[in-house]
């Protein structure tokens, strides 16, 4: 009897490009994918899971039918919020998707398959307060942080010699503005106008943190048990020296450096200790050398690196995928460029 | 893991951003001064609204039979150096949340 092609669910918006190549790298090593946007429940997607009749689980979605019980693997990506009829009310179908939550969350945690990431666990592994503890725990370096909403608090280490201070989102660089472009929040140092706006402290949780020095600075992605270290050299450039992401015209990358012993033993661990199979974590390399980790993001994006120095994460992650579950960590194979 | 099935959506880069936003009025962008605002608002700075005259920032569809995206001129790229090609004239938008997420 043929082997059975590995199954692959992908849930995620249909406006991915990261995506993309993933499906047309799974598809062409032999998988079966089924990806949907969980916007489609309920109008164009069910859920079942039925013990009687023999029992099932199964999701359908337009001619498709996927075994839930059968999938090798399930790519947890940016799925969207459920869409209910007009026909419903704002309590209806505020009641419609609670239960959408708990049942269509339940059926999904009962598999056994490989996750990248499975949702419970990246909702926890993206705290970053967490993420540091857990860092300092396995021995890394991470800069002292401030974490507070009370003013006085940020006075005090502002008065003391602490050297230079950045303030840094918590939830990423972006203010949305509902009807309007966003607008971008960097890591800024932050300078004496802090003073006229420590008030705002109060208002929710900040972050801030002690500036370290930089010769470089790593994006680490990891799919499974592949690093793929990438230099980036975000000193070359003033505007790219405190934070790499306000770079306007390229991304100044760097030779590959693969990362030292140390660094992957608690980078193994420190993912372990979070539960995830994939992560995108940051690094600043000091000019003595020394590796601080500064955060993982555990749904961090990889095409930009993929596209621009030709690494081969789609395969990677497709190759994860079909392999099944549950993840094993293991050696590490770092990939260079 | 009840509540976090469905996360907000990408709504970083410009090729996620609604239709609504093409013709946003910039008086909707606050300004970062206010002692209301979080101290955030007041080291944030607005994104590329020279962006809003450009192309479709969602050209293409969904093809549900591959199952990706098919754009009017090949496939989508998104490099950073090279610039998300999500439309096809420059200049090519950027997807900031392709480093920051």
């Amino acid at each position: 009897m043929a082997a059975r092609s590995p199954e692959v669910l992908i849930l995620t918006q249909d406006f991915d490009p990261t995506v993309d190549p993933v499906v047309r790298s799974l598809k062409s090593k032999g998988a079966r994918v089924v990806r949907v946007d969980t916007s489609y429940f309920p109008q164009k997607l069910s859920f079942t899971s039925s013990d009687f009749e023999g029992g099932r689980q199964v999701l359908r979605h337009r001619d498709s039918e996927l075994d839930l019980s059968a999938m090798s693997g399930v790519w947890y990506r940016r799925p969207t919020a459920f869409e209910f009829g007009d026909e419903m009310g704002e309590s209806e179908r505020q009641f419609a998707r609670y239960e959408a939550l708990h049942g269509i969350g339940g059926i999904l945690r009962a598999t056994d398959c490989l996750w990248i990431n499975r949702p419970d666990v990246d909702a926890v592994a993206d705290l970053k307060p967490y993420q540091l503890a857990m860092a300092k725990k396995f021995g890394m370096r991470v800069p002292r942080t401030l974490l507070t909403n009370d003013p006085d608090e940020v006075a005090r280490v502002l008065k003391g010699d602490e050297g230079k201070l950045v303030y840094k989102s918590l939830s990423g660089g972006v203010i949305h503005y509902p009807g309007a472009f966003p607008s971008g929040l960097l890591t800024t140092v932050v300078g004496d106008e802090i003073q006229e706006h420590l008030g705002r402290v109060r208002h929710t949780m900040c972050q801030f943190q002690e500036y370290i020095e930089k010769a470089y600075e790593v994006r680490l992605t990891v799919i499974g048990n592949t690093y793929f270290p990438v230099t980036i050299d975000s000193q070359r450039h003033e505007t790219t020296q405190v934070d790499w992401r306000a770079s306007q015209d390229q991304m100044y990358y760097g030779d590959y450096r693969p990362l030292p012993e140390q660094i992957v033993k608690q980078t193994q661990e420190l993912l372990d200790g979070l539960g995830v199979v994939y992560g995108a974590l940051d690094f600043i390399v000091t000019p003595d050398g020394e590796y601080v980790f500064l955060e993982a993001n555990p749904t961090g994006q990889f095409m930009w690196m993929q596209n621009d120095l030709g690494l081969p994460m789609s395969d990677c992650i497709s190759d994860l995928l079909m392999e099944g579950g549950p993840f094993q960590r293991g050696e590490v194979k770092q990939v260079g460029y | 893991m009840s509540n976090v099935i469905t996360p907000p959506p990408l709504r970083t880069s410009r090729p996620f951003l609604s239709p609504d936003h093409a013709n946003f009025d910039p008086s909707l962008i606050p300004g970062p001064e206010g002692d209301e605002r979080p101290f955030a608002y007041a080291y944030a700075e607005p994104w590329n609204p020279a962006f809003v005259d450009g192309p479709d920032p969602q050209a293409g569809y969904y093809d549900p039979e591959s199952q990706t995206w098919v754009a009017p001129e090949g496939d989508i790229t998104a490099g950073y150096s090279s610039y998300t090609q999500t439309y096809y004239s420059p200049p090519f938008d950027k997807t900031l949340d392709d480093i920051c997420a």
